[in-house]
This record gives structure tokens, C-alpha cells and sequence, in this order.
């Protein structure tokens, strides 16, 4: 009985259990260190990946592409810290690196600038004064959520991004600012505009919706 | 404006991650980074008596340490005999542990139905490569034989029975496990059939329960087909865990076995930039081109996992190599050459042919060689490699039969050209189906294959 000879080994000389540490090729799955870059980084995949998942699928209205997006956005951000760089917040980082393939990606489709698709949908940046008179609480309050989520794809590009950020995603219009780079007047203006745009929208389609079932009608 | 953001955000956040698609992005993340490791200096010291280097923790011998030996030696006994269990096979007295309490586990804790049906395909494995070690050691009878094709059967068809199950809920997770299904069959097929010629004991009824499983998968008319994300996500996945493979082999391989197996994964790596290339014009061709990289991964893993595989099997049957384009160019020039060395001395011996019918059937055959020929050279301008494959095997193979149906009115009958030998220094390539009919063969056909034009 040879356990029973290493179990007497064991009792008379003490227990001595080897320490030596993980092979690194397994280190990146289960074996990485608690705390380390890898564990924060998969940390901020378990905590993030819907939400990033979700604004994809509003901004690009294709959910497989969404899922290609989500993966590049991690592989870029992995790449990241490779480089040796550290990141404070991974949420601000991760919404930064997600938008910029979105950004990326609408250039691929349209096969254009981002300016030209601005000039295309004669989007300007408004003034702050246009708040006034006809406020956001005001807009909403009769804005139908589900109708404005499902026409959310009939928005130019920068209107949707800001709607996808602001009420999908949750964030506020300072960071949203400092996301896409531009002033929380400019941030305000938009949603109030595109909120406006999406109320003039439902409202449209609702006339045509009576129109035809008054046509309809006998 | 609170009740719309709410209201918004509520509609909005069932818009989610399928757990399939978390999981396999996941996964896809951490294969990633397990190809793109940080640096060591990135990675944090996890002991807080750094510089300190202990290999061993020490328990000192007092009473403490006896309760806890005795705890130990509990834990030994339950941990111990499953694992000890783990190498038994039928007629051990711990088979029943491995089989009811061990595998009984398993097949508990396996909670998804894809889960399940990975198992059962291992379970099935299992089965064989304990027959092949009974049959090794010359103890499988006939009533083991029989039993352990019965469990065998009872396996695959749970695995059948799991995937019909998986279709319903999860085609793509159902596609990707019955590919690995596959493979495991065909793996077992070819190590069972070496087994069956090489060992004096019989595992023709296993081998025949085998078979009979992978022509009924093979035949399925409406296979499932994963979607390209899925099994591309899985390739990356499985190929990750036959690197990692590999590398544990490394140690114990031959350099030729070495370079045979990093050939393999040089092909894989190939076969899989095609298949990406391909996606744009054709999705559907693409799938099937990596549906064919994961079964050869699979089998690949199986080669570098299952000891008794690599024993048994060579590489080559199971993974067989996937030439390069200028493999395939070099081999169609090669036969080419064995060609033109062969229509002078068919020419010269027409010459000497007396019989008028024969003379004629012969220049007919010289006509069809050169046109053959022709529509080679032209294939491989255009680079229209398997064209070309096609053309310079069919006069590679009908100018061996004209050499063969003239060879008597030649004054020398010794082997004037050697175009079999030279043939066969091409073996490892596989060659077009054409090119590798034996002169002997090819010679009895020749009169209906030459077509005599109208």
C-alpha cells in the first residue's frame, strides 16, 4: 500500500505542500492573479458587456455586428494595457473605444466622413437658446418610451448617438461631453433636438396611421 | 422626463446578450489574451514577502499536524479512490466507482444540454480506449467485446438524442457539438481499424457500432449548420487548447514529428485565412470551409491528447496534409514532366506496332495525352490549379496505360522510364483521384476510355 507508506512519510516528517506558481499560458483564465490587470479586466467584461452590447445594437440596429463590435472593443482595450498603459475608469474608457468603432464603422458603410454624413442629414450644431421655450421634460412628457427606442434607427447618426448614451446607456450630458468630445451645450441641444425630431416623427406616422384607417373605413 | 427615462431604459435593457453569445465572446476575449500575454513586469507579485522565494509551506509534526494528517488521510480515501478508479477497466474491482460514482458526477454536474452531449461523446471515447487496452493486452473476450459495444451504442445514441434535444433550444451550440461528435467517430474508426489488423484480438463489433453511427451522421440529409461567428469563435477556442497541446507534447516528441505537427497547424492557419477571405462572396461556402477546420482541429486535439491515438494512428490518416498552392503547382509540373518523358518512347514504339487496329487506338491515345497536356498548361497559366490537377493526372494516367498496351513491341521491355517511381517520391501529397490508378488497372481500361471520334 503505497499511500499508506507516504501518508506515515507525511506524519513522521511534517506536510510539505508545494507553492510554485501556474503555468502563464493558463494565466489569462483561471489562474490570474486577484486584483492584477487581467482580473480587472475581466472584471470590467462581466460588469460591462451588456451595457456595451445594448448601445452597440441601438447605434448600429445590427445585432451581429454589435456582437463583432463588442468582441474588437475588448481585444483593443486588452491591446491597451498591453502597451503598457493603465486605465482609471473602465467605463468612460470602454463607451470611449465602443463609439469609436461605431464611428468607424458607419464611415465603412457610408464611405464617407463622419462630417459628410452631418452635412448629408443637415444637422447644425444649434445654439443654447433653442432650450428655451419648449423644454426636454416637456418633450418627453409626451414621448411614448417604446415608440421612441423603436424609431431610435430613423435618427441621423449624431442625434442617435446621443439619444443611445443619454437614456440607453444612463449617462449624463458632462459625460457624454467629454465621450464625444464636444460642450454640454452642444451634448443638451442635441438630445433636446433629437427628442424633438422623434416626437415629430411618432406624431407623423400616427397621422398617416389615422389617415389610412379613415380611408380604410367604409 | 422620469418616467421616460425609466420607461426607456426598461424597454431598452431587454435588449441583452444571449448567454451562448457572452459566453463565446468571453471566451474569444480570453483566448486573446492568452495569445497576447502581458509582460512579467506588468504582472503583479502575488506573495507580499516578495524577493522571498518559498517553494514549500511547512507543517511541523505535533498534534495539530497528526489531526490534520488524519484528515488528510479521510480525504485521501475519498478523493483517492475515484481517483484511482479513473484508470480502471471493465472486469477491475473499481470499474463500477468509475462508471456509476465518477462518470454518475459528471453527468450530474453537465447542466446544459450542450454540456450533455460533450459528455456523452467523451463518455462514448472513453468506452473505446478501454476495449483498445483490453484488446492490447490480448483480455478483451467476446462477451466483454460485446457489452462494451452495447454501452458504446447506449452512449452514442444519447449524444443523438442530445443533439435532436439541442437543435430545438440551440442550433448553433447543436452544429458545434455534433462536429465534434463527428470527429470523435471518425478518430475512433480509423484507431479501431489499425487496432483490428495489428492486434490478434477482435474489436469488429465495436468498430462496426462505430461505423454505423458515423454513416448515419454522414448521411443526415439536413445537417446542422452553426452560424459563422459561432464556429468561428470555436476554432479560436479549440485552437488556442491544441497550441497549449502541442506545447506538452513538445518535450516527449522527434523533431519529424515536431515539424509534422506544426505543418498541420500552418495548413489550419491557412485554411482558416481562405475561409475569412471567402465570407464576403460566398457565407455559406465559408461556414463549411471552417466546419471542415474545426473537425480537423478536433482531430488534431484527439491525436495530441489520446497517447494510444498517436500509437496506433498516423497523423496523416487522420489530418492529412493540405498542400499549398505551389505544392499543388510543383506536383501538376512534376507529372507533366513524367508525361513528356513517356510520349517520345509511345511515339517510337507505334512505329513497331503491326497490328493496325492497335496502331491506331495507340494514336488516338497520343492525341487525347497532347490535349490533355494542352488543357494543363493552360489551366495552370491561369492559374486554375485544380483544373490543371485534373488534366495532368488523366495523361499522366493514360499515357502509363499506352506505355503499358505498347510496351510489348519495345526491343528493350526493361523499365525505360520510371514514372512510378517517380510518382511515388510525390506520396505524401495526395494526389488527384486520376493520377493514382496503378498502371495495371488503368492498362485493362484503356480500350473503352480511348474515344474514338466520329
Amino acid at each position: 500500500m503505497k499511500e499508506v507508506g507516504v501518508l506515515t512519510v507525511i506524519a513522521y516528517n511534517g506536510f510539505h505542500m508545494a507553492t510554485n506558481n501556474e503555468h502563464p499560458a493558463k494565466r489569462a483564465g483561471g489562474g490570474r492573479e486577484r486584483g492584477g490587470p487581467e482580473d480587472r479586466f475581466l472584471k470590467a467584461f462581466d460588469e460591462y458587456a451588456d451595457a456595451l452590447f445594448r448601445h452597440a445594437v441601438y447605434r448600429l440596429s445590427d445585432r451581429e455586428r454589435a456582437v463583432e463590435i463588442l468582441h474588437d472593443t475588448f481585444t483593443k482595450v486588452w491591446s491597451y494595457i498591453r502597451d503598457g498603459h493603465e486605465i482609471d475608469s473602465y467605463k468612460s474608457f470602454l463607451y470611449k473605444v465602443i463609439n469609436n468603432l461605431i464611428i468607424d464603422e458607419y464611415r465603412r458603410r457610408k464611405e464617407t466622413s463622419l462630417d459628410a454624413i452631418l452635412e448629408q442629414e443637415g444637422v447644425d450644431e444649434g445654439t443654447f437658446s433653442e432650450l428655451h421655450g419648449g423644454g426636454i421634460d416637456e418633450i418627453t412628457f409626451s414621448l411614448d418610451a417604446k415608440q421612441a427606442l423603436d424609431m431610435l434607427h430613423e435618427l441621423p447618426v449624431v442625434y442617435r448617438e446621443v439619444i443611445t448614451l443619454r437614456y440607453v446607456d444612463g449617462l449624463g450630458p458632462k459625460e457624454i461631453s467629454e465621450l464625444i468630445e464636444e460642450t454640454e451645450n452642444v451634448v443638451s441641444v442635441r438630445i433636446h433636438r433629437a427628442l424633438k425630431l422623434l416626437r415629430d416623427r411618432i406624431v407623423e406616422r400616427e397621422e398617416e396611421a389615422q389617415e389610412k384607417r379613415s380611408t380604410q373605413t367604409p | 422626463m422620469k418616467s421616460f427615462e425609466k420607461d426607456i431604459l426598461k424597454y431598452a435593457e431587454k435588449t441583452r446578450l444571449k448567454a451562448m453569445e457572452r459566453d463565446a465572446i468571453r471566451e474569444r476575449v480570453l483566448s486573446y489574451m492568452e495569445y497576447h500575454p502581458l509582460s512579467k513586469k506588468q504582472l503583479p507579485i502575488a506573495d507580499s514577502r516578495r524577493g522571498e522565494h518559498r517553494d514549500f509551506i511547512y507543517i511541523p509534526f505535533n498534534a495539530l499536524s497528526v489531526r490534520l494528517a488524519s484528515g488528510f488521510f479521510a480525504l485521501l480515501v475519498i478523493i483517492g479512490v475515484p481517483f484511482l478508479a479513473e484508470r480502471a477497466v471493465p472486469g477491475d474491482v473499481l470499474y463500477l466507482v468509475k462508471t456509476g460514482v465518477n462518470e454518475g458526477i459528471r453527468t450530474q454536474l453537465a447542466s446544459s444540454p450542450y454540456e450533455k452531449v460533450a459528455l456523452e461523446t467523451k463518455l462514448m471515447e472513453r468506452r473505446i480506449s478501454e476495449a483498445r487496452l483490453l484488446a492490447s493486452e490480448g483480455k478483451l473476450t467476446v462477451e466483454v467485446e460485446a457489452q462494451i459495444a452495447e454501452t458504446v451504442k447506449v452512449h452514442a445514441e444519447a449524444v443523438q438524442s442530445g443533439l435532436a434535444e439541442l437543435r430545438v433550444d440551440d442550433a448553433d451550440g447543436a452544429a458545434l457539438a455534433e462536429i465534434v461528435f463527428t470527429s470523435a467517430l471518425e478518430v475512433q474508426s480509423a484507431v479501431l481499424d489499425q487496432s483490428e489488423v495489428a492486434s490478434s484480438t477482435s474489436v469488429s463489433s465495436i468498430l462496426s457500432v462505430v461505423n454505423t453511427m458515423r454513416d448515419e451522421v454522414a448521411s443526415d440529409a439536413n445537417p446542422a449548420t452553426p452560424s459563422y461567428d459561432g464556429v468561428t469563435a470555436r476554432i479560436e477556442l479549440e485552437t488556442t487548447r491544441a497550441f497549449e497541446l502541442f506545447e506538452s507534447v513538445k518535450e516527449s516528441a522527434t523533431p519529424e514529428e515536431i515539424a509534422d505537427i506544426e505543418r498541420r497547424f500552418t495548413d489550419i492557419d491557412r485554411s482558416i485565412v481562405a475561409a475569412k477571405a471567402l465570407r464576403e462572396a460566398d457565407e455559406t461556402g465559408a461556414v463549411t470551409e471552417m466546419i471542415n477546420v474545426l473537425g480537423l482541429i478536433q482531430k488534431l486535439i484527439s491525436f495530441l491528447t489520446d497517447i494510444d491515438v498517436r500509437e496506433t494512428v498516423a497523423l496523416e490518416t487522420l489530418v492529412p496534409l493540405i498542400m499549398t498552392p505551389e505544392e499543388r503547382s510543383d506536383l501538376i509540373v512534376k507529372l507533366m514532366n513524367e508525361v513528356m518523358l513517356m510520349v517520345p518512347q509511345i511515339e517510337d514504339s507505334r512505329t513497331r506496332i503491326t497490328d493496325e487496329g492497335l496502331a491506331e487506338k495507340v494514336t488516338l491515345g497520343l492525341a487525347q495525352v497532347n490535349t490533355l497536356m494542352d488543357d494543363a498548361t493552360r489551366a495552370l497559366d491561369e492559374s486554375r490549379i485544380t483544373e490543371a490537377e485534373q488534366k495532368s493526372g488523366e495523361a499522366n494516367t493514360l499515357a502509363l496505360d499506352l506505355m503499358k498496351l505498347t510496351l510489348d513491341t519495345r526491343e528493350v521491355p526493361a523499365t525505360p522510364v520510371t514514372p512510378s517511381q517517380t510518382s511515388t517520391s510525390t506520396e505524401p501529397l495526395a494526389l488527384p483521384d486520376a493520377a493514382t490508378t496503378t498502371p495495371m488497372t488503368a492498362s485493362t481500361s484503356i480500350q473503352s476510355e480511348i474515344i474514338t471520334p466520329e
